[in-house]
């Protein structure tokens, strides 16, 4: 009887993982690679995909041949068309070939993390799949690829699903897809990879087997402290500067302005009884607001009640008030006019704030559920300055190059000091002559202080 | 479907209980639900916003809360609402605020006025109203469900469960043995990317089910495709399930459920029976190509369910349709099968190997084809039977 088996060990791909199969696993003396154990489902050893490249190295090492059939991705003939590198972008290219091609680059926003990836992936020329946060940064990432390698740039997410040996693709598809992409790519890149370490999209890295990983943030740190995954999904921190060391020179220099807003009479005096009603119910019950688990047990709490229910209502209400009252309106009416020559991004801390922004003044607001074709044309409107005022909630917090952009006013958001930085980062583009300002727009005897305390927590504000 | 926000369920010394009804009486749970089914039924017309206000509107106890609120997700599911408008007025808001930022630039900006202008109210609302038509609250409630209120609280606690398996790890099917409706769940699980494993349970066939990643950290990744494999399950007369459900980190269990009142016939898929019945035709030597009914115990116990099987008197040659496989993983297979079987594996979709192996006289045969052939198929049989 003729068997369609082959001698030699075979490693196949399949849903974000690694199957070994005819690996002679009970004959005496042969070890079991590392991360490998044996899937009775299908009769092979299987480990996480991203297990590939210790693998290969392990069976190397002890001359053992594997027939591999996993790998689909090519060795590309790339040269990129770039601008000379700053010191510090050649030193951060450096660390992270010395640390083997796997490793987390921290720089500022503005800092060209973008030119030290796409020397990256220059330096591999491996098929590379670029991971974003947001459509808009897809769109940039395709745009700066494009211009670089001169070749078709594939993306998927945003209703396209173009796989090209470059392909850029978001958080969200490579979380669904990886597990047909994984084997495709040589290279990854993780944009603003603090997103990574999160039990849904680590599978974008552990479902590939790419060799060679680089992650790029501004922001480590994540507040679950989940930035101790990075060594596992990528690789090491292999380089690091600040905003400071980078302020005046290579980036634009900047203040931060805290802006103090009162509330109306009408507004104070309903604030104040909405925030002694939920603090009365916190005292009666000895809820551990400071606790970690302070706050669950509010919810828990208040749900089990009228009262609770009642003093839910009060917190939400005391909330939305020290986050957007009417004297946010009239500071921005201010700022717009003492502004009125330069281009402003607003941030708030919800859609429904960025929405009634746009009603009152007129002006337009980008969304996550802004449609691409619109956000394409309100982001080259921004850019050319035929729209000089873009309002967003959360979704141009990040990563998005629009080094015309000199002035940033935060009407709300959380006490995440990522989220602030991530904002600041958005004027700070080095362009000559650009001084660019953060507004904190900061409503006086409220929690909005406590937020704004927790968020000016960096290096940047100090 | 619901989501895990909806469910009320609890683990307890590694059990994992839905609360029914989320512990409300039926007669009470009856009552919310038909003053939603009214309620919805009146806004027939009215926007999303209307529609969730109005809904806002009918009281619930704290205790009643979560349930208005996942049946509210219910009756909306199931209820037809109007497509939001295109690009037109997207374009429309683009060239409003360029007219906007015109005027600003040139010192010129009168909101009162270029609203007037545009026939738009000065107040927020009214200009969110005329400007953002194409936000999901904007829709419009075209077809409010027919459902009952004593049919969607009959069906609660089956959206629960089916909710909960979104927060599944592994999951095992418990159904009785027939060979169609066990190839449909072995088929629909592998469209899912799952793994089925199949082995005899008493007077039923035990299904497991997990993804491939589902022995490392990612294993969280497959709850959909739980969830959406349950509607499959309910197609059958009966079924029972076991799932590991973690509700949170540190709370997990096993989740156990029973239903089925489905009365599908067993279809056979389109691709087998196309297949057999062009293999039949093409070979009149053949008795008969059965679909159904066809089980065989496994080499280590496990149950194969064949997709064909064909007969000429008394012989019998069983074949498995894989879309593309290596060669191991076809060998793993056959490998499984009874050892005196014979049985025939077809891969298609193998753009790279076009060659078929096998030798007559052996129990199996393997072939690989760029395409599902019928003839090809058609003619491997015929080498079985001389």
């Amino acid at each position: 009887m003729t068997s369609p088996q082959s001698a030699v060990p075979k490693l196949t791909f399949r849903g974000g993982t690694l199957e070994l199969y005819d690996y002679p696993r009970d004959a005496p003396e042969v070890e079991t690679p590392p991360a490998f154990s044996f899937d009775a489902r299908v009769g092979a050893l299987r480990a996480p995909a991203h297990a590939y490249a210790a693998l290969i190295l392990w069976l190397r090492e002890r001359g053992i041949a594997v027939q591999d059939e996993a790998r689909r991705y090519d060795v590309l003939p790339l040269t990129a068309s770039l601008a000379p590198a700053r010191p510090y972008q050649v030193e951060a290219l450096a660390a992270w070939s010395e640390a083997g091609a796997r490793g987390v680059i921290v720089l500022p926003t503005g800092a060209g993390k973008t030119h030290v990836a796409i020397a990256a992936i220059a330096q591999r020329k491996r098929s590379t799949l670029v991971v974003a946060p947001t459509l808009e940064l897809v769109r940039q990432w395709a745009e700066r690829l494009h211009e670089a390698f001169g070749v078709p740039i594939g993306v998927v997410g945003g209703g396209s699903h173009d796989v090209q040996p470059l392909t850029i693709t978001t958080y969200d598809s490579a979380h669904l897809h990886m597990a047909h992409l994984g084997a495709r790519f040589g290279c990854l890149v993780f944009d603003e990879c603090h997103h990574l370490p999160t039990e849904s999209y680590a599978f974008a890295s552990r479902g590939s087997l790419a060799p060679f990983r680089l992650g790029l943030t501004a922001t480590p740190e994540r507040a679950d402290g989940g930035e101790d995954q990075y060594l596992g999904l990528i690789g090491p921190i292999v380089y690091r500067k600040d905003i400071v060391e980078l302020t005046g020179t290579f980036l634009s220099s900047y203040e931060t302005v805290r802006v103090p807003v009162a509330l109306d009479d009408s507004e104070r005096a309903a604030h104040d009884a909405a925030r002694t009603e939920f603090r009365t119910f916190v005292a009666k019950h000895r809820i551990p607001l400071g606790a970690p688990q302070g706050f669950q047990t509010f919810l828990r709490k208040a749900s089990l009640s009228h009262e609770g229910r009642s003093a839910m209502a009060a917190y939400r209400a005391q909330r939305r008030l020290a986050l957007f009252g009417a004297g946010k309106l009239r500071a921005l009416a201010e700022l717009f006019e003492t502004h009125k020559n330069d281009r402003i991004l607003v941030f708030t801390d919800d859609n429904q704030a960025a929405h009634r922004i746009s009603c009152e003044f007129l002006v337009p607001v980008l969304t996550h559920r802004t449609k691409v074709k619109e956000r394409l044309a309100l982001m080259s409107d921004f850019r050319s300055g035929v729209l000089p005022i873009l309002v967003t909630s959360k979704v141009l917090n990040e990563g998005v190059d629009v080094p015309e952009a000199n002035v940033a006013i935060v009407v709300s958001g959380s006490g995440s000091v990522r989220e602030h930085v991530q904002r600041l980062g958005r004027v700070l583009r080095a362009r000559e002559g650009k001084s660019a300002v953060l507004y904190e727009l900061v409503t006086a005897d409220s929690s909005d202080e406590g937020r704004s305390a927790r968020r000016r927590e960096h290096s940047a504000y100090r | 479907m619901l989501t895990g926000d909806h469910i009320r369920a609890a683990a307890d010394a590694g059990v994992v209980t839905l609360k029914k009804l989320h512990g409300l009486s039926a007669p009470k749970a009856l009552d919310l639900a038909g003053r939603l089914v009214e309620t919805l039924r009146a806004q027939q017309g009215a926007s999303m916003r209307q529609v969730t206000e109005a809904f806002a509107g009918v009281t619930a106890s704290p205790r009643e809360v979560r349930l208005k609120e996942a049946l509210v997700k219910l009756l909306l599911d199931q209820s037809e609402l109007s497509d939001l408008p295109t690009a037109d007025a997207a374009e429309r808001r683009l060239a409003f605020f360029r007219e906007a930022a015109r005027a600003r630039a040139a010192g010129t900006f009168d909101r009162a006025a270029l609203l007037a202008a545009h026939g738009i109210e000065p107040g927020v609302d009214a200009v969110e109203r005329a400007l953002y038509t194409d936000l999901p609250e904007h829709r419009v409630l075209l077809k409010p469900t027919v459902l009952e209120a004593a049919t969607l609280i009959a069906d609660f606690d089956k959206a629960q469960a089916r909710a909960l398996l979104l927060s599944a790890r592994s999951l095992t099917v418990f159904v009785p043995r027939g060979g169609s409706a066990l190839r449909r769940l072995v088929w629909r699980a592998k469209f899912l990317g799952l793994i089925p494993a199949a082995v005899e349970h008493g007077e039923e066939v035990a299904v497991s089910l997990e993804g491939p990643a589902s022995g490392f950290e990612s294993s969280a990744r497959y709850g959909l495709a739980f969830a959406n494999f349950f509607p499959e399950l309910e197609a059958l007369p009966r079924y029972r399930l076991e799932a590991m459900v973690h509700l949170t980190r540190v709370s997990k269990g096993v989740f156990s459920w029973q239903g089925g009142s489905g009365d599908r016939e067993d279809a056979p898929l389109p691709a087998r029976e196309s297949t057999a019945a062009l293999v039949l035709g093409l070979e009149p030597h053949f008795d008969h190509v059965a679909l159904a009914d066809t089980i065989l115990v496994g080499q280590s116990g496990q149950l194969i369910v064949p997709d064909i099987t064909v007969s000429r008197g008394e012989e019998r040659v069983h074949l498995e349709l894989l879309e593309s496989a290596g060669a191991d993983v076809v060998k793993a297979r056959l490998e499984s099968w009874p050892a005196d079987a014979r049985k025939l594996v077809v891969c298609w979709k193998e753009p790279t190997k076009t060659t078929s192996r096998g030798v007559h006289s052996a129990p199996w045969l393997f072939a690989y084809r760029r395409t599902l052939a019928p003839r090809l198929v058609a003619e491997h049989v015929s080498r079985f039977f001389g």
